[in-house]
């Protein structure tokens, strides 16, 4: 017997070097410019990034400023003379928001760092289960060195040290307190870090500790804790903030009354989260600077997320980043959606093959066809088009054809109207602005309550067909003199804080000259309007006999006629017709405008799969249409017939739809074994006696199904497995 | 040992007690009860009386909370450590009762304590229940195992008879704190009277809040709490020089008002004194805004709708959801009938719990428009449990068919419904 060969059959590790995927490995290698958008979409999100990073900080400021003082000054209070010393507590609901709130903490507890003590212990509900964790984390991360970094694993040293060293007690907490800040002698360290000038010299740094999630926490652990905290309040100045995200009223429920009693609680509430989205959304989407767009659509999925389901801007810009992402590696142009200063360079650098692409892009070729076939005749067709197009449509010649084939001049018309859109941009978002503030004072709102709603109209479809639309100038058109003295005042100063590119840079100087003329007309004395003979002319019009129907009818025209117009409402009605002509030309809907696909992304199916999954829906698809799945021809069909090709999960799934709550499984395996044994009918005896691999089959199948969550084994009756999902096929 | 009088002026109206526990106590090296049992309500001066009583009458002593010493060995070690007095870089190691007692004999030995008696206080004994079954027993038998001088007091808000358990306990001497009457409670607190006001006024005002405060409130430290929570307020006119000190009934006429809204908020503590002005400035114009944003939480949409549903399936019977939520429903004259057969009212019953699928199927039932069942509605009742609107019953996985409970008001119910036009009292059984 040769056992040599046995021997060296053998496997042997080798530890390979650590793969870590790069970017550019994600692109198809025959796409050339899968570098270029990759670098363009780091740019484009950094900009981004900061500035939504900068807003974050912004936002809560007023917030944290207030709940800073009030940590500050809760125990220096020398004019408090309770008897009892109670625990200052802030409360600070957060909101349902929750995802967002650990920025939020991290925000507050850096400042508070900064400014107010180097001592400060952030709790989660998750490392707490127990007295002894809630404890011991409070400790760790009080008496660590204000200047070192923790991180988890320092964490785990420094309480393995403790534990060696002394228990996890509060009086271990005392002692280390009083070494450190023991009166008279404070550490040259410790000084730097107070903030401004502290008259006394004992000065005690206050010891905070945040309970990030209140609402988590087990009740008697954080009773207890209370209680304890409680009890060295003379020794430590502990001061606790809470996060509440529903109502202070949970503290009462998770806290009894002789606990409840030991706090001090005051009060902060922070600003609601559709504020910072509302900040987000003007910042980063409602300004040239970006020149990523979302599409109608995107942006409605997103603002839905939101408004239904989370309330969370962390969400939201995980979402944003994701469109930005998906839309630089799915458009192969979309390294030209790049700041206006680049564009130049970038379309130079465009090969053949793009330039093809860009032929081939929709809003291209509409633009093409129009330009070729009806230049200058049927522009009157297209008068709104030709208003922002002139500078395009009037050097298109005869040989536009010819230009749009040869590549250089190509080039420079792709630059061209790149940065036409860019203009665009710039001239469509103050406008836009200029626009909400005239509507949305209006009753019911026709045009949306916030910026963002108007925005939306103006991007689906075109602004000034809308029902909307119409309907608001309807309403302007009622309103009273001070009314509109006031919004146009308004208006002008929103419009004047954009920086206006100089194609609409005297808007609000023609504003103001209607504004002017408005005010003026109070000292005009109201002109006597002269009587018109025209109306005795009219009365005589009206036929003798005629049907009620008829006689309505010029009875309502003469009195339109009859009605007529103060200078006011001349003035009003000229006012808003020369604002109508602005929004008709500068709030188009993009979709119009050529190459607009290289800036807005609107694949929604896409985004709708990654953010906004249906887990159970694509296992039930799955399991109804399995040939969806595996491609394969054999298990096409209705998607409610059962055939004995399909994979043996699927058929048991497909029986079990037929069954009510409790499923025998004996019945259920003689339905099983007809349907995949239906093609071969040998005889009947066979069925009655189960194949043992056919009974495999079946038990394996019925487990995935238990597995995947549609069954589960009960109690209730015996050879029964319970149903956990309701309807049927 | 007469220093006990000196008691009597911070801690008055608890004479007696003090009496019985001096009888107890005896002269220093005399031999005392093993174990006295102290219990009383909440702000009865236990402990107070106490430690106010060993710290006067220098005796050894250790004062434990047993909130504290969540585990045996702080316990044990922090009795030994503060008994020796030891600096905290040798402390004692002591995991059982063995070792302690060891130890113990070994401190009493160290300190010369042998004609002293020594105390353990061990406040909150109830927590000892808990801890492991030996140690309450070998507490109570203390002496007998030491063969010290060693007294054990324990205090606690629950009667002796709560603690019995097992064998081998032995009873310790019973004492038990009665609760202050109204007289006493004036009298104590007028021990806060401030120093640049009268005792008599003060004690005036003190009885002012007793007698709106009496009926709902008889916990001393609550009761001294709004009492300096209000004296600014009531003294208030006095200082802009509107009333002098005697014009009593037009102080009272001041401060009625402010007292009977502090009566809503006994024992909250939402707020510190500073926003508590704030707030009764807020109050006298809008009325009812604090009361509602107290439980006031905005919600995403669907949240509130999955909320709807959930408070709809814990207080629906199953079987009446085919009668809501049928596309064609007939109230049958047998289900009139049943109706009124029904004894107790759901709400009287509290939620009862209710599985995942039917959560499901009542939202997708009421909630307007088509709405695709993604991950973020998972995501949402899991949200929803984690800020406590929901509470899970069983099932902790996912997939083994979960059951959840509605924890929220009906009130908090209705303000939700409210913001979404959603009728919501028309879906419940208990108000058809």
């Amino acid at each position: 017997m040769n056992t040599a060969e046995s021997v060296s059959k053998g496997c042997f590790a080798y530890k390979g070097k650590k793969k870590v995927a790069k970017p550019i490995d994600y692109f198809p290698v025959k796409d050339n410019t899968g570098k270029q958008r990759h670098e363009v979409c780091q740019e484009m999100w950094e900009n981004v990034d900061t500035e939504i990073q900068i807003l974050q900080s912004n936002l809560n400021s007023k917030i944290f400023e207030e709940l800073l003082s009030f940590v500050e000054s809760s125990h220096k209070g020398v004019g408090r003379k309770t008897l009892v010393k109670e625990i200052p507590t802030a409360a600070l609901i957060t909101g349902v928001n929750t995802p967002d709130h650990a920025v939020m903490f991290n925000n507050m507890v850096s400042l508070m760092k900064e400014r107010v003590t180097p001592h400060i212990a952030t709790l989660r509900s998750k490392d707490c289960p127990a007295l002894k964790n809630i404890l011991s984390k409070t400790i760790c991360q009080l008496t660590q060195r204000p200047d070192l970094g923790l991180d988890d694993e320092d964490d785990e040293l420094i309480q393995t040290v403790l534990k060696k060293n002394s228990p996890c007690t509060m009086s271990t907490l005392v002692n280390w307190y009083q070494d450190m800040y023991s009166s008279g002698k404070s550490s040259p360290k410790k000084r730097r870090s107070r903030s401004g000038s502290v008259d006394d010299i004992d000065y005690k740094p206050t010891l905070v500790i945040v309970l990030e999630d209140m609402e988590s926490f087990s009740p008697n652990v954080l009773q207890d804790f209370i209680t304890i905290c409680s009890n060295y309040i003379e020794e430590l100045p502990i001061v606790l903030v809470f996060g509440i995200a529903t109502s202070v009223s949970a503290v009462h429920r998770l806290l009894s009354n002789c606990v409840s009693s030991l706090l001090c609680m005051e009060k902060f509430q922070a600003p609601p989260s559709s504020d910072y989205l509302t900040q987000v959304i003007n910042q980063i989407l409602f300004t040239s600077t970006h020149p990523f767009r979302l599409g109608p659509k995107v942006f409605h999925l997103l603002l839905d997320l939101f408004l239904y389901h989370d309330f969370s801007v962390i969400n939201f810009v995980k979402g944003l980043q994701f469109c930005m992402l998906d839309h630089y590696y799915s458009n192969p142009l979309a390294h030209l959606c790049c700041p206006e200063s680049d564009i130049s360079s970038t379309v130079k650098k465009l090969h053949e093959a793009d330039l093809e692409k860009i032929r081939l892009l929709t809003s291209f070729s509409k633009y093409v066809s129009f330009t070729t076939n009806h230049n200058g005749f049927k522009l009157s067709a297209f008068v709104i088009h030709k208003l922002f197009w002139r500078r395009c449509v009037d050097s298109c010649s005869s040989e536009e054809k010819v230009t749009f084939k040869d590549n250089k001049s190509m080039k420079t018309k792709v630059t061209e109207l790149l940065q036409g859109l860019h203009d665009y941009h710039k001239s469509f978002f103050p406008l836009m602005n200029l626009l909400h503030v005239l509507v949305c004072r209006l009753p019911r709102h026709p045009l949306g309550k916030q910026l963002r709603e108007l925005y939306s109209i103006c991007i689906e479809c075109s602004l000034t067909d809308s029902d909307g639309y119409k309907e608001a100038f309807d309403l302007l058109r009622m309103l009273s003199k001070e009314e509109m003295i006031n919004l146009l005042t308004q208006g002008i100063k929103h419009i004047t804080e954009y920086n206006l590119p100089h194609e609409i840079n005297t808007i609000p100087s023609q504003i103001e000259t209607y504004l002017q003329r408005l005010t003026l007309l109070n000292a005009e004395t109201e002109h006597v309007p002269e009587e018109e003979p025209e109306i005795e002319t009219e009365n005589l019009i009206i036929p003798k006999k005629t049907d009620l129907h008829n006689l309505r009818k010029t009875l309502q025209k003469m009195e339109k006629q009859k009605k007529r117009l103060t200078p006011y409402e001349k003035l009003r009605n000229e006012t808003l017709d020369f604002l109508h002509l602005l929004f008709q030309k500068y709030l188009k809907c993009p979709t119009s405008l050529p190459l607009y696909e290289l800036l807005y992304y609107n694949s929604v199916s896409i985004i709708k799969h990654h953010i906004n999954a249906a887990p159970r829906s694509a296992i039930q698809r799955a399991l109804s249409t399995p040939h969806q799945y595996l491609q394969c021809k054999c298990c096409e069909g209705d998607p409610n017939s059962i055939l004995p090709t399909m994979p043996d999960v699927c058929i048991v799934y497909k029986l079990h739809l037929e069954c009510g709550q409790l499923i025998n499984l004996y019945d259920w395996l003689q339905a099983f074994m007809t349907v995949v044994t239906s093609e071969d009918e040998e005889n009947d005896a066979k069925s009655k006696k189960p194949d043992q691999i056919l009974q495999a089959r079946f038990i394996r199948a019925v487990s995935e199904l238990q597995f995947l969550g549609f069954i589960k084994p009960t109690k209730r009756k015996t050879d029964h497995v319970a149903r956990l999902t309701w309807g049927g096929c | 040992m007469e220093d006990w009088r000196v008691l009597e002026d911070t801690v008055p109206c608890r004479e007696k007690e003090i009496e019985n526990i001096l009888a107890l106590m005896g002269q220093k090296d005399q031999m005392t009860p093993a174990s006295v049992f102290i219990y009383g309500h909440t702000a009865t001066g236990k402990s107070h009386v106490v430690n106010s009583l060993l710290k006067i009458s220098q005796v050894p002593y250790v004062l434990v909370n047993c909130v504290e010493c969540y585990s045996s060995r702080f316990l044990y070690e922090h009795i030994l450590n503060n008994l020796s007095h030891t600096n905290h870089t040798e402390q004692y190691r002591c995991d059982n009762m063995n070792d302690f007692i060891r130890s113990f004999q070994q401190i009493i030995e160290e300190k010369n304590y042998k004609d002293h008696t020594v105390y353990i206080v061990l406040d909150k004994a109830e927590r000892l229940r808990e801890m492991e079954a030996n140690i309450l027993p070998s507490f109570l038998r203390i002496q007998e195992l030491t063969q010290c001088n060693v007294c054990v007091m324990f205090i606690s808000e629950i009667v002796w008879d709560k603690f019995r358990s097992g064998t081998g306990s032995c009873e310790p001497y019973i004492l038990q704190f009665p609760d202050y009457s109204k007289d006493d409670l004036m009298k104590i607190m007028s021990l806060d009277c401030p120093t640049d006001y009268d005792v008599d006024f003060y004690s005036n005002f003190t009885n002012l809040v007793l007698s709106v405060f009496h009926l709902v409130c008889r916990d001393l430290k609550e009761l001294r709490h709004l009492t300096m929570l209000n004296f600014d307020k009531y003294i208030e006119p006095i200082q802009k020089g509107e009333a002098t000190m005697n014009d009593s009934r037009k102080l009272w006429r001041n401060i009625e008002p402010h007292l009977r809204k502090a009566l809503q908020t006994v024992y909250l503590r939402e707020v510190s004194s500073a926003q508590w002005e704030k707030l009764q400035m807020e109050m006298s114009s809008t009325e009812s805004t604090a009361m509602l944003s107290r439980s006031h939480v905005e919600l995403p949409f669907y949240s509130k709708y999955l909320l709807i549903a959930a408070y709809i399936a814990s207080y629906n019977p199953v079987k009446s959801d085919r009668r809501f939520f049928k596309k064609v429903s007939k109230m049958t004259r047998r289900a009139a009938l049943m109706k009124k057969k029904e004894r107790a009212s759901n709400h009287l019953l509290g939620p009862k719990p209710f599985p995942l699928d039917r959560l499901l199927a009542i939202f997708y039932s009421i909630v307007e428009g088509r709405v695709a069942p993604t991950a973020n509605i998972f995501s949402q009742i899991t949200s929803l449990v984690s800020i406590h609107l929901l509470g899970q019953t069983a099932g902790d996985d996912q997939i083994e068919m979960p059951k959840y409970k509605c924890l929220i008001s009906l009130d908090f119910i209705r303000s939700v419904s409210r913001t979404v036009n959603f009728d919501v009292l028309s879906h419940l059984y208990d108000f058809m």
